[in-house]
């Protein structure tokens, strides 16, 4: 169902053994009985060698995943980066529904040495030497993260996404990443990660109040009907939890091309009252606001189509504003 | 013959001399001592009126949008024909085109709204009432409805001669289903917490009744059902608001500044149901749940101090009715589920009570003076208990029984009040509770929670 159709090989590949057409046919894995468009989609050419790619690339991702990638991971020959069109998924999900997931009971029991390796404490492996500090909700394909790791290379950088194959992508990418640049310079990709979740029900569990110094919101689902608009990742009552978790001073970014959801998003910020809107100047000068404008995967297609982006970001003030 | 129905949800006032009953859709209110009934509402709204409003709203949206598409049809038709013209195209292709807005323009002439009149054996519209709650002051009580989604506040006047203490105050609607409702600090507002997330206030005072926006006016929200809101005084004496959710979450935050937050509670691994800050010591929380668990916090701290294991303990207690769906069931099936349906407080012995859902028993847990919880007292019943609710004397169950809806259960004894005065109070509570049901199967729902248990797979 959250497979997106891709296009559809027209020349209904010939299998080598034909279904007698009356004959049930049941899923691999799931065992249900199919009809006759999943069976079509279940044998066509782009479909099998879709899951041939995702297979071998689990089980590269299992391998590589949680390691502290050093020269020896190199000789698997296999540091080309994902390809993104095995990755499709809808682009949409519904942050209501309690999908599975893996979220940690609290802040305190996350373990965060399996996403940022290099950065274990030599005193005690079960903690890290720095604290998540910039986080992107709905990092998407992770273009904002690959451009900010040279940037930033003194913070660690949490993608948080909630579709699961464009999460897979995103860590196939930072592993081939990490084992291209192991001796770089300029970025070696150590402080980026990702993770699948719902940022909307679970940021508290994963972060500590006032832990983070940025936010970021880069081209969200702009939920168009005024029923979906609860489902918006920027809502009055969520922007209270983006303060928690956010520290005094720390900056919320946001950039759509939506002009609707754009509007949206300034209302409920401006009407929030710990954010301050920050000005014009602060969006020429600020080198995030310049790579968001220019590197998340949307930030690019927009361009492509020659399609305007809405940029605006705001400062988290201290709570005595309020009281 | 028809079967008395037992009351769903009871609370009564810290004297424990009145009990505040809710049964289907009327609210009872009986004197304790003397099982005298001297309070008595029914919720009659009409929501096929709400409905029939909605119908005719949407209908003419539709209209509209229908005409809105005819006349860009009709426009693009006539392009099209202009163009055809033009170039000389053959026949067919126009005589499709004209038939398909003539269609179209029938059925939107149709103007008449259709609202769907129950036939003779159409299911009853219940109005249940799904919660009760007394002020502070014990001077006004507050319920929430299902039939228009709103919360009824009632003014307790004593002196009122046609043997009615329940004087409606206001009815609130919401945009959402209510599910959680407290008074402020100060009781002049109410609060509310639906099950899309979202935390309401509105003055009791206030003559006007909103009409609630759900993008602007809630106080605060969680993206998952709130399952509890509770108003408390921190250790700086600010008012402080509590909030509970489906997915674990126990949140603390400024009130009425509810945008910060002050802290989360984390420990639950399952939906939350029941908080509590005891009166004996203010600074302790007890939270339960779908977990097997029940969690004791200093919450001004926001430390855990204890957990009251209930895995081993309360096995004998379970049923069958526990026994986990047989999609989830182990492989020997005998896997039970269960929860915590409410925690009250006993003042008087430093204890709270705990209600498992489903199951005949009241469990007594005492807070020692180190901060732990020990199971104190097993207290049974013969039927399985809906409700509990304490004053600061007597624990009250209300059970699923024709023989008494509820029991007056003595607190320093931890048993069935033996006293004769006692036993005639819950006689004639049982004898004078007019809600009577034909059948089991028309009763209110009475066992729900374990539902917030969620159940989806792995994706």
């Amino acid at each position: 169902m959250s497979e997106s159709t891709e296009p559809k090989s027209v020349s209904a590949t010939p299998e080598p053994q034909v279904h007698n057409p009356e004959a049930p046919v049941y899923h691999p894995v799931t065992g249900k009985k199919l009809n006759k468009n999943e069976i079509q989609k279940l044998t066509s050419e782009s479909y099998i060698k879709r899951q041939k790619y995702r297979t071998e690339q689990e089980q590269r991702r299992k391998n590589l995943k949680h390691v502290r990638i050093e020269e020896e991971h190199l000789e698997q020959n296999t540091t080309d980066l994902p390809k993104k069109r095995f990755y499709r998924q809808r682009a949409h999900s519904n942050p209501f529904s309690d999908h599975r997931l893996e979220y940690p009971i609290s802040p305190a029991h996350m373990d965060w040495t399996k996403l940022y390796p290099y950065y274990i404490d030599p005193e005690d492996s079960s903690k890290l030497t720095k604290q998540v500090t910039i986080a992107d909700i709905g990092c998407g394909f992770g273009g904002l993260m690959v451009d900010l790791a040279p940037e930033f290379k003194e913070n660690l950088i949490l993608g948080m996404e909630i579709r699961v194959q464009v999460t897979n992508y995103v860590e196939d990418r930072i592993i081939a990443l990490r084992q291209q640049n192991l001796n770089s310079e300029e970025a070696n990709y150590q402080n980026i990660n990702v993770i699948r979740g719902n940022a909307m029900k679970f940021l508290p569990n994963f972060f500590e109040k006032s832990q983070l110094e940025k936010i970021f919101f880069c081209f969200p689902d702009p939920h168009f009907k005024q029923r979906k608009h609860k489902a918006r990742i920027v809502t009055n009552t969520l922007l209270s939890e983006y303060a928690y978790v956010l520290k005094e001073g720390g900056v919320i970014y946001t950039i759509t091309d939506v002009l609707d959801l754009h509007e949206w998003m300034v209302k409920h910020l401006d009407e929030h009252p710990l954010f301050e809107r920050l000005d014009e100047e602060f969006e020429k000068t600020d080198p995030c606001v310049r790579i968001m404008t220019h590197s998340t995967e949307e930030g690019k297609k927009v361009e492509r189509n020659k399609g305007s982006k809405y940029i605006k970001c705001y400062r988290r003030l201290p709570n005595s504003a309020v009281l | 013959m028809p079967i008395k129905h037992p009351f769903q949800s009871i609370i009564t006032n810290k004297e424990g001399d009145l009990l505040f009953t809710a049964t289907k859709n009327e609210l009872q209110v009986f004197e304790l001592k003397t099982g005298e009934r001297v309070g008595h509402w029914v919720d009659v709204f009409d929501s096929t009126e709400l409905l029939r409003e909605k119908i005719t709203k949407e209908q003419q949206r539709q209209l509209k949008a229908n005409e809105e598409k005819a006349a860009a049809e009709a426009k693009a038709k006539a392009a099209l024909l202009t163009e055809e013209e033009a170039t000389a195209t053959p026949e067919p292709t126009t005589t499709t085109t004209t038939e398909e807005p003539t269609k179209k323009k029938r059925k939107s002439n149709n103007s008449e709204p259709k609202v769907p009149t129950p036939g003779s054996g159409a299911p009853t519209i219940y109005n249940y009432i799904r919660q009760i709650k007394l002020s502070n002051d014990e001077t006004k009580l507050v319920v929430i409805t299902d039939s228009d989604k709103a919360a009824v506040v009632f003014q307790l006047n004593y002196d009122n001669n046609d043997n009615n203490v329940l004087e409606l105050l206001k009815r609130q609607p919401f945009p959402k289903r209510p599910n959680a409702i407290t008074t402020s600090n100060d009781d002049t507002e109410i609060i509310m917490g639906d099950k899309f997330g979202d935390v309401y206030k509105f003055a009791i005072a206030d003559p006007e009744i909103k009409t609630f926006v759900g993008e602007t006016d809630p106080l605060l929200g969680h993206v998952s059902m709130l399952t509890g809101v509770a108003l408390a005084k921190n250790q700086l004496n600010q008012d402080v608001i509590i909030t509970t959710d489906r997915d674990e979450h126990i949140r603390i935050s400024q009130y009425p500044q509810a945008s910060i937050i002050d802290k989360f509670l984390f420990g639950h691994e399952s939906f939350i149901s029941s908080v509590l800050i005891p009166n004996f010591d203010k600074s302790l929380l007890i939270s339960g749940g779908g977990d097997e668990f029940i969690c004791l916090w200093n919450w001004y701290e926001g430390k855990e101090l204890d957990r009251f294991q209930l895995g081993e303990m309360i096995q004998p207690y379970l049923s069958d009715l526990h026994l986990a769906p047989s999609k989830f069931q182990n492989e020997s099936g005998d896997l039970k589920e269960y929860c915590v349906a409410k925690i009250v407080e006993l003042t008087q012995i430093n204890s709270v009570a705990v209600l498992i859902e489903s199951t005949n028993v009241v469990l007594v847990l005492k807070i020692t003076d180190s901060y732990k919880l020990e199971l104190d007292q097993v207290i049974q019943f013969d039927s399985p208990v809906t409700d509990i609710c304490a004053s600061n004397f007597k624990l009250i169950v209300s059970l699923e029984s024709q023989e008494n809806l509820i029991q007056i259960v003595d607190i320093e004894n931890k048993s069935i009040d033996q006293e004769q005065e006692s036993k005639d109070a819950v006689a004639k509570i049982t004898a004078d509770s007019l809600v009577e049901v034909e059948s089991k199967e028309q009763f209110y729902p009475l066992y729900t929670i374990y539902q917030l248990k969620k159940r989806s797979e792995f994706s």
